[in-house]
């Protein structure tokens, strides 16, 4: 039996190891910036009750993942239904839950990134981030993803076609988004 | 990959990540909610004493240990005025993660029995929160005052004293994330005393502030309620009550029958905190608002 301490160090471990990788997964995803400790926070919540089904055999960031991706989408889903209400209400109250932009002291390349991940849906901007951003295989993806690796492929043909047309359009616009 | 995505990639590896600061609140909320360490604690931390390490490692021990781990954890949650002593400020991530350490033991690698533990302790949480927040400084031998706690664990804990825990029970809300996240004190470096001091100091007020808006509106008096709780959102628009304010702010909108504005704030509410614990409570007043629409359509 693992002891406390042991247990301890391996979940302490994980955080100090993972924290940055979720942090800036869940921001390439889409998360913004204000919603990001929140979201990191459940995270780690789902990734400690999902630990003991977690196959070591398996690479674990790609696993890990797994599992942050199914919490941002739900965030975003909930997100989304909490926009269309808002959509209902007057201005002054929209305007208090519209968090400050993050952009301030951002390099433009960084504005390009995000302009570019934006503008793709979530089933070809998750590919794109796994792989091209955190280097996972394909294999790795189509697993914890659950799609098959020809869908993995050809959403990453596109995603990345679709990337590179957008960077062109917002550098040519000259920051004017 | 083209050399565009390759450049825009390596450049978004550049990025910044979280600060330091934002790893410990991160951690310390994560500790909050799975049930170890009361939120109280967190925030109440001046008082610690940095020879109680060992103790907290024992009192983590024993509540992952064993089948009487549901009331033990209980106990070990509830015990604020310990915790308090035992995580202090400028030690937090290594007393937290102490904490959390034995949590993930008692969730993770202990029986799905032990899992239940979270939850039980939850409970206690809420009520070990107010109970250290209105005594902040509360010495190792005090009792506190847990309710909620000896609701949850009943043969666990001998009587509480009974001033706070009347008002408690009348308590509409819930709370376990919200004071770690604005409240806890800076960690890097050194923790100065008189920093601490002032966050217990805001906190003290903000509970002086929202403790006759809770009874106002136990009472049912949503008038009263809003007038004290209009005052706490003008001096701590983002204090580390305002979930909890709001929360009660909806409530008191459907009591003084401003159901739509109780409904925009609800909206409000969940855009900005999207998984709040007290979300539920909000849409039990919501549900209440609708049969009061209902009740009103009806008439002839």
């Amino acid at each position: 039996m693992e002891s406390v301490s042991e247990g301890r160090e391996a979940f302490r471990a994980i955080y100090d190891r993972e924290f940055d990788y979720v942090w800036h997964s869940l921001r390439r995803l889409g998360i913004p910036a204000r919603d990001l400790p929140d979201v990191t926070h459940d995270v780690f919540l789902k990734l400690h009750k999902s630990l003991p089904t977690y196959d070591a055999s398996r690479p674990f960031r790609p696993w890990l993942f797994g599992v942050l991706f199914r919490v941002a989408s739900d965030h975003q889903h909930l997100g989304r239904n909490a926009r269309e209400i808002l959509d209902d209400m007057p201005i002054d109250i929209r305007d208090m839950s519209a968090g400050p932009e993050q952009r301030a002291g951002e390099s433009e390349e960084w504005r390009i990134v995000d302009r570019a991940l934006e503008a793709m849906d979530l089933p070809h901007r998750v590919v794109l981030v796994m792989h091209d951003f955190s280097g996972h295989s394909a294999h790795d993806v189509a697993r914890e993803l659950s799609i098959p690796l020809k869908t993995v492929y050809s959403r990453l043909r596109t995603a990345r076609a679709r990337f590179v047309l957008t960077a062109h359009q917002v550098q040519l616009r000259g920051g004017a988004a | 990959m083209s050399p565009l995505l390759r450049s825009l990639v390596d450049a978004d590896n550049q990025r910044p990540g979280p600060s330091s600061d934002d790893r410990t609140r991160v951690y310390a909320t994560l500790g909050v909610s799975l049930g170890l360490i009361p939120a109280g604690a967190v925030v109440a931390a001046h008082a610690a004493s940095a020879a109680t390490a060992t103790q907290l490692t024992a009192t983590a021990a024993a509540a992952s240990g064993g089948t009487s781990t549901v009331a033990t954890a209980v106990g070990a949650a509830s015990a604020v005025g310990r915790l308090a002593l035992f995580i202090k400020a400028p030690l937090m991530t290594v007393g937290v993660g102490a904490v959390l350490g034995a949590a993930l033991t008692a969730y993770v690698v202990k029986s799905p029995a032990a899992r239940s533990t979270a939850t039980a302790a939850r409970k206690a949480v809420a009520a070990s929160v107010l109970a250290t927040r209105t005594a902040p400084a509360a010495p190792v031998t005090a009792p506190v005052a847990l309710p909620l706690a000896e609701a949850a664990a009943p043969a666990e804990r001998p009587a509480a004293p009974a001033e706070r825990p009347i008002a408690m029970r009348t308590t509409p809300v819930h709370h376990e994330r919200v004071a770690v996240a604005t409240e806890a004190p800076p960690l890097a470096g050194e923790q100065h005393a008189d920093d601490v001091v002032r966050a217990d100091g805001a906190l003290t007020a903000e509970q002086a502030l929202l403790d006759p808006a809770r009874a106002a509106l136990a009472r049912g008096d949503g008038r009263d309620a809003l007038a004290h709780l209009e005052l706490h959102e003008r001096r701590f628009p983002g204090g580390a009550l305002a979930q909890e304010r709001e929360a009660m702010t909806i409530r008191a909108l459907g009591l003084v029958g401003d159901r739509s504005l109780a409904r925009a704030r609800a909206s409000t509410f969940r855009a900005r905190y999207p998984d709040s614990l007290l979300w539920p409570m909000i849409q039990a007043t919501l549900a209440t608002l609708a049969t009061h629409d209902a009740a009103l359509s009806a008439r002839p």
